[in-house]
């Protein structure tokens, strides 16, 4: 007969503890019900430890940050890294081991300044960053003038601050135009066109240091600035031709592709004929005698007698820095033809076959591979179109940042048509119906709602679409409420404004009816469509209805409560309908139950960040409900989260957050 | 010369035609009938110097510009009537970008200035003296400090203006007079310190520094710091003046001299608001009597293209060049013209004096704050002030001045000289034409010092030419002139003349304030080219062609016009149509319209119950506009001819009437039916303050 001890043996202790904490994580898990699960289906090969190189809008000539060489001697604190990232909003940033990313993580209060070796003049300057919701950085242009920026984005009603300060002198604050910043833990684009304070030969100080604009994610927040004096934490409080750039970090911080651009291309022996006949035939043109020619020292429209029938021809040297590639732009009302070195460049565009599609402002690119050294070139200005005359060449290279090689000085007759009018929601949400641009085509069946807590959102309800979404200011009815409301180069709606630093999306329909998971997602919206309008809820916010023959799709958007973000809280809701007796055939097998899914994001990269967390693109935070089957999935080029109805109920309803 | 003209027979007519055309050649009533006194620029030759561009804003702001200021770091701060201050970023419009406007403060009661010092605002609202500031730093004015507040009544007019900084920091502001109901108090100064000027520290101390101004709006410091103002022409104001302000000064005003007792008063002068007599005569002679009395610096003659009286603000040059080759000099709004004028000073035995020259028409609206941006262009604040005051069509604008790099040819400067003027200009001329001294007129004129509002030109005779002498690098002449009179206005005009370039002479006026004239040698008459001896102005009269009376003559119909202001004997029943028109506040007129039958005896009256000058005048169907705007260009006899035209469109007219005064005319309404109009023509008044006389 067994007899069992009163006692038990230490080790025995152990093992019935686990025994104990084993059976407890199995009932824990047993009682969490099905529909609290967050399901993630992973089919997507982008996962948060892709340390790849992160594909930038800008041109590839930045400070090398594959170890600290380009700064002078930087203290405790910074460091490089492959990646930086966090989970959510107001957590910690959290790193991966690599290069292309330098990043301070001494305690707040403690000095983080670093300077590079490289100085500046005049420069562009363009860098990414990433903060955490306590910290603050500062750029220092020179070491001396002052940039302030700080993680959490401004949230109205709050106590919080548009980020985005110019300091100079002891106490002199320029506060930003508007709030285009993002969440703490998303990379933010910041981009300086600086001007160096001018001396004259004595030494002697003949002009201001100048901020001619400064861009956040693609929105101008500060124009045309003068600095008379330099910042009460500057560097040094002398004023300098060349310094410098520095970076003052308050807490943890990171940044990537930093890149000074202070080279130039130099213009010479700069000389135009201008013509008003011959201007069908580009080489009798060449050939025939001018109106008139004259050396000058800058290409521009102003240089012709009259508004239109006219061609310009400009032919000098020009001067390139350094060996590279030179990419020109030009944006004209007329047709631009640019050669360099004998090779042509730039050419105008065809027009297109319809005219309603014609666009009287040309735009062209062309690059070219040039040594440093000098190159014959000859610019043509063609202007036979109404319109005022204007023509606008830009081009980037090696240290170059779109520098302008033409200029509109003197030309007085001014083409600014409208004024602003800003539109705010005030206690109640306003909604505006019209049309936008949405990447770079026109959405026609466009409604744009303003809260009034200060985050507002676009949808194309011609296609079921979240378009874009943004905070701060809502938008400016000017370009359309004044004047003839109309874009005079393609008599086209004139767009309203909305700050640049909105958060665009696909504008792909948020229903589709899929086969299987694989299928790819369509940009159009199902053919059974129809837009049935909007009904306000008791806050007065608009639920959009969306119709399809067997359901009906229900969206509303409203302010989400995240203490570090702003936030959306974007509430779906579907029900499905008996089909009447003539909705329904055969071939419209839309009550198949297994095939409505609900996109909800898409983008290059999505990354789970935490249960039920992804990050889009790195511009925003994503929240998924729990309960359904979510597919995080690779289709087409794209990374997309889309999610599948049940089968089984006749009604569902989830709510996704967005967070920037 | 216009009344009973159609009392006579046609044949009859011409003959009184050709009598008066021959009077009017003899004619040494007023030297003005001879003069062209029509502008020779056009509005597009400016612009190939100066260009007005206007600034767009949003379509809800009322961007009534009443101060304007210019931060360090370019932005401009805009200070509005309805007591909002607007910061805008990019004014320059760099790329053709709108410039961006935030609205860091409101709330305030009718700021007119402001200033900008220590990162803080100041402005002069009605009642006190206020610093503006963002203590948190997110772009919004937060915190509103009283610095120092004046007693106030209430009245309408009691403005308060500034301020401007001074170097050492203090902020010098001014009080404007009250203006009550009719007597010899209007513009009366009925609680302390108004009428005066005076200077606030930031610990809220105010030190009084002179008296005798009206309003006194515009004030700024000239290229050696001493302080100018300007004041509208009004009652004891003959015209609107600039004129140089010193610590214990009396300017003219004698409201204000109610204070000068008070034991912070600096003003000492022997003389008590009561006591000054209001006669014909010019204010000069009373002033000399005493030393702190001190007539205007530069005289801004009304009704010429200085402008209509109304000068508001003073913006000195001192942008060193960026700006044309006016430094030094001061540049003044005038709100009624909608223009700029601008002021070369000099001192002659320590007294300031100098010239007024035409700058620049068109603007938008009643022009009031300005300020220099920090590329040298000049931005101007505008407003009609809620009532058209201005001649403008906008109720309000923001417009900026840009000089495009090419000198204009312009009389830059004239200097007083023992036996004349020296004239310099801006480019060299021909020294051979400039040489004629059939080129140049003078004459001079003063105003009356009384209280009936502005004053008509008295004593105005002419100054005969002597001779003159050019430079032989042609930028200057030697005008030799007689009839030199101290502390009169001398208008120096111009005929045509072109530079070594060809390029035609852009304004070809200007009016000279001789307070003092220098001592030294006299130019030898030898030295002189000299006028030609004066011909006889005799018209001869060549070829009177009879007209043919046609034979069926019309019978001769009495018909009565221009001003009768007692019934004519012939009608022995009295007027047919008797119509009473009142003008009221709001530059209108208490009728819209009235009716009256074809060639009927009219007897209108009409009351003046506004506290300005007012006429009417009816004129022909849709001429009120040109007939109005011909009031403006009258010339510095203007007001002498009671602001009316020499238009054949003009018909019937009364004189003008000031504050509670009345005038009955009598005449006879028109053959041909018609909306006539009825319009007051008195300088910016025609636009607004019109109705029509419907003949039936």
């Amino acid at each position: 007969m067994l007899q069992f001890p009163i006692y038990l043996h230490p080790y025995c202790c152990c093992l019935i503890m686990l025994l104990i904490v084993a059976a407890c994580t199995t009932t824990s898990e047993l009682s969490t019900p099905e529909s609290e699960k967050i399901s993630i289906i992973e089919t997507s090969e982008t996962t948060v430890d892709d340390v790849s190189d992160f594909e930038s809008e800008l041109i590839p000539d930045r400070l090398s940050l594959a170890s600290l060489e380009a700064f002078q001697t930087p203290p405790d604190g910074w460091s490089i890294y492959g990646k930086v990232y966090t989970s959510f909003p107001g957590e910690p940033l959290r790193s991966i081991e690599g290069s292309g990313i330098l990043m301070f993580e001494g305690q707040s209060g403690e000095e983080g300044l670093l300077l590079t070796r490289k100085e500046h003049g005049d420069a562009n300057i363009e860098l990414e960053f990433m903060l955490q919701a306590d910290s603050c950085f500062s750029l220092l242009l020179q070491g001396r003038y002052e940039i302030n920026l700080c993680g959490s984005p401004y949230k109205k009603g709050s106590d919080s601050k548009r980020t985005g300060k110019i300091h100079y002198g002891d106490h002199t604050t320029v506060a930003p135009l508007v709030d285009a910043s993002r969440a703490p833990g998303v990379w933010q684009r910041l981009f300086v066109d600086f001007s160096a304070p001018q001396f004259d030969e004595s030494g002697r100080k003949s002009g201001n240091a100048r901020i001619d604009r400064i861009r956040l994610n693609g929105e101008t927040i500060h124009r045309s600035i003068e600095l008379p004096q330099v910042s009460s934490r500057a560097i040094s409080t002398s004023e300098v031709a060349e310094a410098p750039l520095a970076l003052r970090a308050d807490s943890v911080a990171a940044f990537r592709n930093i890149g000074i651009y202070d080279e130039q291309v130099h213009i010479t022996n700069l000389h135009y004929a201008y013509h008003e006949e011959n201007l069908d035939d580009d080489k009798l043109l060449a050939e025939a005698t001018p109106v008139r020619e004259s050396s000058t020292s800058r290409i521009t429209a102003v240089h012709a007698s009259r508004g239109n029938n006219f061609a310009l021809r400009y032919s000098g040297t020009l001067e390139v820095p350094e060996t590279g590639t030179y990419k020109f732009t030009s944006i004209a009302r007329g047709k631009v033809t640019l050669q360099v070195d004998g090779r042509t460049l730039l050419q105008p565009t065809p027009q297109p076959d319809s005219p309603i599609f014609i666009n009287l402002t040309d735009r062209v690119d062309g690059a070219v591979e040039l040594e440093a050294g000098q190159y014959p070139f000859t610019l043509q200005y063609k202007k036979r179109q109404s319109g005022t005359s204007s023509l606008s060449v830009f081009v980037t290279g090696p240290g170059i940042r779109q520098q302008k090689i033409t200029s509109a000085e003197g030309a007085w007759r001014s083409a600014i048509q409208s004024s602003p009018m800003p539109v705010e929601p005030d206690r109640r949400t306003v909604v505006m119906r019209s049309h936008l641009d949405h990447l770079e085509k026109m959405v026609l069946n466009a409604v744009s709602v303003g809260d009034p807590e200060g985050v507002h959102y676009s949808l194309d309800v011609g296609n079921a679409a979240l378009l874009q979404f943004w905070h701060d200011t809502f938008l400016d009815a000017g370009s359309i409420w004044t004047g003839r409301g109309m874009n005079p180069d393609t008599r086209m709606v004139a767009a309203v404004g909305i700050p640049e630093s909105k958060i665009t999306l696909s504008g792909r329909p948020v229903v589709a009816f899929l086969q299987d998971s694989n299928e790819v997602w369509p940009d159009s919206i199902d053919s059974s469509y129809r837009f049935s309008g909007y009904a306000n809820d008791e806050s007065g916010r608009p639920i959009f209805r969306y119709r399809f023959d067997n359901l009906e799709v229900h969206e509303k958007l409203r302010p989400g409560q995240a203490e570090h973000a702003n936030s959306l809280i974007r509430e779906i809701s579907v029900e499905r309908i008996e089909p009447g007796d003539n909705a329904w055939t055969e071939d419209n097998n839309v009550w198949a139950g297994e095939n409505t899914w609900i996109l909800l994001a898409d983008g290059s990269r999505i990354e789970r960040r935490a249960d039920g967390i992804f990050s889009v693109d790195d511009k925003y935070f994503l929240e998924v409900p729990p309960g359904f089957d979510i597919h995080h999935r690779r289709s087409d080029g794209r990374d997309e989260l889309i999610l599948q109805l049940p089968v089984s109920s006749q009604t569902s309803s989830f709510t996704t957050t967005l967070n920037w | 010369m216009r009344t009973s003209f159609f009392l006579m027979s046609t044949k009859s007519r011409f003959s009184h035609f050709i009598l008066l055309s021959l009077f009017f050649s003899f004619s040494t009533n007023s030297v003005f009938g001879q003069h062209n006194h029509g502008t020779h620029v056009q509005q597009a030759d400016i612009e190939n110097y100066y260009q007005i561009e206007t600034i767009p804003y949003p379509v809800d702001a009322a961007m009534e510009g009443t101060g304007l200021v210019t931060l360090p770091d370019s932005r401009i701060a805009v200070a509005t009537r309805r007591g909002e201050i607007w910061i805008l970023q990019n004014p320059y419009m760099y790329d053709r970008e709108h410039p961006r406007f935030t609205r860091f403060a409101h709330g305030l009661h009718e700021p007119i200035g402001l200033e900008f010092k220590d990162d803080a605002f100041y402005l002069a609202q009605r009642g006190e003296l206020t610093r503006v500031r963002d203590r948190s730093g997110d772009g919004l004015a937060d915190s509103y400090e009283s610095i120092y507040s004046w007693p106030q009544t209430g009245n309408h007019h009691a403005y308060s203006y500034g301020p401007k900084k001074l170097p050492d920091g203090r902020m010098w502001v001014t009080l404007g007079l009250d203006s009550p109901f009719g007597g010899q108090d209007h513009n009366a100064s009925y609680v302390l310190w108004r009428g005066w000027t005076g200077i606030i520290s930031d610990e809220g101390t105010f030190e009084p520094i002179a008296t005798g101004l009206k309003q006194g709006l515009g004030f700024a410091l000239n290229a050696e710091d001493d302080m100018f103002f300007v004041d509208h022409d009004g009652r004891w104001v003959g015209s609107g003046y600039l004129t140089h302000i010193e610590k214990g000064d009396f300017l003219g005003h004698p409201a204000g001299l109610k204070w000068k007792d008070h034991p912070d008063s600096p003003v000492s002068i022997e003389l008590s608001h009561h006591d000054i007599p209001s006669t014909t005569r010019p204010m000069y002679e009373l002033a000399n009597k005493h030393d702190s009395w001190k007539t205007p610096s530069v005289w801004l003659p009304h009704g010429t293209e200085i402008g209509q009286g109304a000068q508001n603000d003073i913006l000195l040059d001192n942008t060193g060049g960026n700006f044309g080759p006016f430094e030094n000099q001061l540049f003044i709004n005038e709100h009624t013209g909608l223009s700029l004028s601008r002021v070369f000073l000099e001192k002659v035995d320590g007294t300031y004096q100098g010239a007024a020259f035409p700058f620049i028409t068109g603007l938008l609206s009643g022009p009031v704050g300005q300020t220099w941006g920090s590329d040298g262009s000049m931005f101007i604040g505008m407003t009609d002030r809620g009532w058209t005051s201005g001649g403008g069509e906008e109720p309000h604008g923001l417009q900026r001045i840009v000089w495009t790099g090419e000198v204009p040819f312009e009389v830059k400067a004239i200097r007083a000289m023992p036996d004349g003027f020296e004239l310099e200009f801006t480019r060299p001329a021909d020294p051979d034409l400039l040489n004629d001294p059939s080129l140049y007129s003078v004459l001079s004129f003063i105003y009356m010092y009384r209280t009936e509002y502005a004053s008509p030109i008295i004593n105005d005779e002419e100054n005969q030419i002597v001779g003159v002498k050019a430079s032989d690098d042609g930028k200057r002449v030697r005008l030799v002139v007689d009839n030199l009179r101290r502390q009169y206005i001398h208008e120096i005009r111009l005929g045509s003349l072109v530079d070594r370039e060809g390029v035609p002479l852009l304004h070809d006026v200007a009016y000279y304030t001789l307070n003092n004239i220098p001592e030294g040698d006299h130019l030898d008459l030898s030295e002189l080219v000299r006028p030609e001896p004066a011909r006889e102005v005799v018209e001869e009269v060549e070829d009177i062609e009879e007209v043919e009376v046609p034979p069926e003559a019309e019978p001769m119909v009495e018909m009565i016009t221009g001003r009768v202001t007692e019934m004519p004997e012939s009608w022995t029943d009295g007027p047919e149509v008797t119509i009473n028109l009142l003008a009221i506040p709001g530059l209108r007129f208490d009728l819209a319209s009235f009716e009256v039958p074809a060639s009927s005896r009219v007897r209108l009256t009409l009351d003046n119950e506004d506290d300005m000058l007012h006429n009417v005048v009816i004129v022909t169907p849709d001429a009120a506009d040109e007939v109005g705007e011909a009031a403006m260009r009258i010339g510095p006899g203007a007001m002498q001819q009671q602001y009316i035209p020499d238009s054949d469109k003009v018909l019937f007219y009364t004189g003008l009437l000031d504050e509670g005064d009345s005038e009955t005319i009598y005449f006879t309404a028109p053959q041909e039916p018609g909306a006539y109009q009825f319009v007051c023509t008195v300088p910016g008044h025609h636009i607004v303050m019109r109705g029509i006389m419907h003949v039936r």
